[in-house]
């Protein structure tokens, strides 16, 4: 079995998923994680997929060719690594503000620094008149790790900062 | 009496910390009072709303669940001056929205059961105990008065069904 990453991303329509993923299964492939979001009006597929000895790329890509090009996606397919040692999610991050350049950069500017790793990141822009940015992140904060800089951005900024400690109870 | 206009974010009232009425709400309390539940209800789905949302700094949150599908106590039209939590127990995540932040929901956290002491317009103090969609909405609209957004208790991300902390 290899492991593939597929990217796709078109804009949106009723059955974008059912045409990759019925690809997918007649090719014997299993898909494993998978993020797909609507982004602004644009499906985005992002997936690690287990494919069987006998399908490599260039299948892959052959297989998935006509629905990418029925539907409008913009499609690649490439070889990955499937790990299960990933960093945990420990904390979670809020930032919002009046919208302007470098929010996003700044921030993640400050927790690369610190070496810290982003898990998963959702932002949104919203609001007619003032546009308002809005960025969610899962952070996996390494023992000791200084995230005072995070803080020092509200201001800086003018953004709302919010760094809290996942809760991980179990019910 | 009148419906008044909401604050949008980044507005700065929505941030700041509001001021407690006191022990005899006066004429402008009352009015204030009346115009928060004039502005919740023509808003569609609006289930509560704080003073800082109208764009002043006094303690007071309307409360209105009344025949809401996820409420379980349902103590109707609540109006509350300086209100607080003696108590909250329980925690649950669920989606919610506001009328400050237009088009953004996200997953909080927030007590299940809770004891909240407030005075009411008429002068008498209230202990209201709420659970469910009530017990959220009073500890959504208390927070406002703190200028806490629920953009500021984020629980988890949406795509987070799977996802568990493993240390």
């Amino acid at each position: 079995m290899g492991s593939y990453a597929l990217a796709a991303i078109g804009r949106d329509r009723p059955g974008i998923v059912a045409a990759v993923a019925k690809v997918l299964y007649e090719q014997g492939c299993n898909v494993e994680d998978a993020s797909m979001t609507l982004l602004r009006g644009n499906f985005a597929i992002q997936l690690v997929l287990a494919a069987p000895e006998e399908v490599g790329r260039e299948e892959l890509e052959a297989a998935l060719g006509a629905v990418a090009t029925e539907l409008g996606l913009q499609m690649s397919v490439r070889k990955v690594e499937d790990t299960a040692d990933v960093p945990h999610p420990s904390h979670i991050l809020t930032v919002y503000g009046a919208d302007r350049p470098g929010i996003l950069y700044r921030v993640t500017e400050a927790l690369a620094a610190a070496r810290i790793n982003i898990t998963d990141l959702n932002s949104r822009l919203v609001g007619a008149t003032t546009p308002v940015y809005a960025v969610m992140l899962e952070l996996a904060v390494p023992d000791g790790a200084d995230t005072s800089t995070i803080a020092s951005l509200a201001g800086e900024l003018g953004v709302d900062v919010t760094l809290r400690e996942l809760e991980d109870d179990v019910l | 009496v009148a419906v008044r206009p909401v604050r949008i974010y980044p507005d700065p009232v929505l941030k700041q910390v509001a001021e407690p009425v006191g022990t005899s709400p006066g004429p402008d309390a009352l009015e204030l009072a009346a115009d928060l539940v004039d502005t919740m209800r023509s808003h569609t789905r609006c289930v509560g709303i704080a003073a800082n949302q109208i764009g002043v700094l006094q303690r007071c949150v309307v409360v209105d669940v009344t025949d809401h599908p996820k409420a379980e106590s349902c103590h109707g039209l609540l109006v509350l001056f300086d209100p607080e939590v003696l108590l909250a127990e329980g925690a649950e995540v669920a989606r919610e929205g506001c009328l400050s932040i237009p088009d953004l929901t996200a997953n909080v956290r927030r007590a299940t059961r809770v004891v909240v002491r407030g005075r009411e317009p008429a002068g008498a103090e209230r202990i209201v105990s709420a659970d469910a969609f009530e017990a959220r909405a009073l500890l959504h609209e208390i927070d406002h008065l703190d200028g806490i957004l629920f953009l500021d208790r984020v629980a988890n991300l949406e795509t987070d069904v799977f996802r568990r902390k493993q240390r």
